[in-house]
């Protein structure tokens, strides 16, 4: 009994050594983007002769939101002649594929390839599309995503450094008034661009590349032998082997592009609980090569493990509440045991939550909110949905190694907007 | 810094995108910031060394006076005096915590088949799996939890801790962005005010609902409604600060640096 419970103790303190680790990791992060020097990515170049690009977008059942996304990447100021968007069906069941063709049949840039074989998922989708790709600049966006008329030029500006392997804008959602939902989510999405992933980029950290709204050179793909067709954070797993490989990734906070985040909690249960599925497998695919990789600094290999811990966090947080409740119940919860869960929580929910809360705020405030920072308190109500979800994910994700089973992308719904 | 300048059309102010925006801030507001630690645990401390002693007195009798509650033990932490109510827990039955357990694992079921995920859904469920925990482990243990009076301790050192914890709060967020001496006196005043309000609230009310009943609720009532709470007022308190300070900004205070 006694062994156990020293256990437990020893256990709870590592918790909250950890969640202390986190607190101040975003502490410093959003002091660099408040008050730091601001490292500039390649914005305000201006090329004279754009190289030719080609943009993916990967659709499974996009019809709601298809129409939108490609009108507006055909309305880039990029030149005509040197832009190539592949439209990607992926296994769709309505009428996606339709207005994809009607599309390609008005605008020769459009080029639309379908997915038939066995397997759905967008890193397969755009491991098919790659091998059509001939420009070496590859641009990704999610279907739900209307980038603005210069926005492909600023991103592509990155590579003009050639050690920059990959290219990552900021994602600001279009459809923030439509729910508590989606107002929280919004606030979440300012705290991790505005300034973490700024901050990672003064740090000289790793920039995370997102998916969408970013890019990427081909060479780096076929040298890598594409995408793990499998995986659910085919994201991750690129930022992943772009640092393993000695590549560098641009963030640019200037780079907005506006995305649709989900309307109801059940989508962004189903979102939350995928991402980290997927990202988990990645950190335990790659943890070990990145503390290897021979090109990265100590501190870049730091925010490596913490960047691919994070969503083991909720899992480690919940472990160690129930180590509390554990000594509770025993009636050897000792006072300072009771103290250290309440910094526990108090840490993770005021500094160490998906996006902390001063983060959050600081974001908010240097993106000009005003009223708007009094749905704050909200985000801890995400605490136990963010928790829960995320969790669910890990455990997913433990069943996927010892059962030797692949995930099922589960697609998260889309709304048609209204208004852009 | 917002630039300005004077044009054919008047003045016009330009200020950076928000994406080159940082933040400036004066060496009197960082004085103000690092003064805000000591200054707000001497003011957490000696409030509480006055305060917490005839407050907590005065819920008690109150508590005497209107509730079948009349024990209390005197606390001393931190050489903080206070009065705890001491409620004695009904006995545990081990019959009724095995159909606490029962009805708990049947709620459990059904919110798993109505597949709610909402924030508020799961909070629920937590609550019920909790319950759930403290029944079993009363059935298969003989006993669980705290007597009363110790579990009453718990609580009120741990809001002790939580208030004196507060000037960190504080300084830790207010010194992210340029809040005015004011907007930072008056987060700390409401912070230290509102814990103790709550602390006092919180050793009533717990008093009275281990009464009724006993110690199986004992683990929720630490567990939710303890310091995870607290987490609660902290950032509506940060917001109120955060929210006055940007309407400062938007009114033209020029705090804008240009990188």
């Amino acid at each position: 009994m006694g062994l156990a419970l020293g256990l437990l103790q020893l256990f709870l303190v590592a918790v909250v050594a950890l969640m202390a680790l986190y607190t101040a990791r975003h502490w410093i992060f959003t002091f660099s983007r408040v008050y730091g020097k601001q490292r500039m990515s390649f914005s305000d170049v201006y090329e004279e002769h754009p190289p030719e690009i080609t943009i993916l977008v990967p659709m499974h059942n996009e019809a709601a939101v298809a129409e939108a996304c490609l009108d507006a990447i055909l309305a880039s100021d990029y030149p005509r002649e040197l832009l190539r968007v592949i439209a990607i069906d992926d296994h769709s069941e309505d009428e996606t594929v339709e207005i994809l063709y009607a599309y390609a049949q008005h605008d020769p840039r459009v080029q639309v390839v379908e997915i038939d074989g066995p397997f759905r998922g967008k890193a397969n989708a755009l491991n098919v599309a790659l091998a059509q790709v001939t420009s070496d600049l590859v641009l990704v966006f999610d279907a739900d995503y209307t980038p603005g008329r210069g926005l492909i030029r600023t991103l592509i500006n990155a590579f003009v450094d050639p050690e920059v392997g990959a290219v990552m804008g900021r994602v600001v959602p279009r459809n923030t008034s439509r729910s508590m939902l989606t107002r929280l989510l919004s606030m979440e999405r300012a705290g991790g661009y505005q300034v973490d992933q700024q901050a990672r980029y003064n740090f000289d950290l790793l920039p995370q590349y997102g998916g969408t709204v970013g890019g990427f050179r081909r060479r780096l793909l076929t040298d890598m032998g594409g995408f793990d067709q499998h995986s659910l954070a085919e994201d991750t797993e690129l930022t992943a082997k772009i640092f393993r490989y000695g590549w560098k990734i641009v963030y640019d906070n200037r780079a907005e592009c506006y995305e649709e985040v989900p309307e109801t909690w059940q989508s962004r249960f189903k979102q939350l609980r995928r991402w980290s599925r997927g990202h988990n497998r990645v950190f335990w695919s790659h943890i070990i090569g990145l503390l290897q990789a021979p090109h990265l600094s100590i501190a870049q290999r730091v925010d490596a493990a913490l960047l691919l811990l994070c969503y083991s966090v909720p899992p480690i947080l919940i472990a160690g509440w129930l180590a509390a409740l554990t000594m509770f119940l025993m009636g050897r919860l000792p006072y300072a045991g009771g103290i250290t869960l309440a910094f526990c929580v108090v840490l993770y929910n005021a500094f160490g939550n998906f996006a902390p809360v001063y983060q959050v705020a600081t974001a908010e405030v240097l993106d000009g909110s005003t009223t708007r920072l009094l749905l704050l308190p909200y985000l801890f109500y995400m605490f136990p949905f963010n928790s829960w979800s995320i969790t669910s994910g890990f455990i997913d994700a433990f069943g996927d190694v010892f059962k030797s089973r692949r995930g099922h992308w589960d697609k998260t719904a889309r709304v048609q907007e209204t208004s852009a | 810094m917002a630039a300005s300048q004077t044009g054919s059309s008047g003045r016009v102010t330009i200020r950076p995108h928000r994406s080159y925006r940082t933040l400036r801030v004066s060496q009197g507001s960082w004085i103000g910031t690092l003064a805000t630690l000591p200054v707000g645990l001497a003011v957490a401390y000696t409030f509480l060394t006055l305060a917490l002693p005839k407050a907590t007195a005065a819920v008690f009798t109150w508590l005497s006076a209107n509730t079948p509650l009349h024990t209390s033990v005197e606390d001393n932490f931190l050489w903080i005096g206070s009065t705890v109510p001491a409620p004695s827990l009904p006995p545990l039955s081990v019959v009724g915590a095995l159909d606490v357990a029962g009805g708990c694992v049947a709620l459990v079921i059904a919110i798993g088949l109505l597949r709610q995920n909402t924030p508020l859904a799961l909070w629920f469920q937590a609550n019920v799996i909790v319950l759930m925990f403290s029944a079993l482990w009363a059935f298969f243990e003989g006993r669980v939890g705290y007597d009363g009076p110790t579990f009453m301790l718990l609580i009120e050192r741990t809001s002790v801790i939580m208030i004196l914890c507060s000037p960190v709060f504080a300084v830790i967020v207010s010194a992210l962005l340029p809040f005015s001496s004011l907007e930072r006196a008056l987060m700390l005043v409401g912070l230290v005010a509102v814990g103790f309000v709550l602390a006092l609230v919180r050793l009533a009310a717990f008093a009275l609902l281990l009464t009724h009943f006993g110690v199986i609720a004992e683990a929720n009532l630490y567990m939710f409604f303890g310091p995870l709470i607290d987490v609660v007022y902290f950032i509506v308190i940060y917001s109120l600060g955060v929210v006055s300070l940007s309407h400062r900004i938007a009114r033209g205070e020029h705090v804008w640096d240009w990188l």
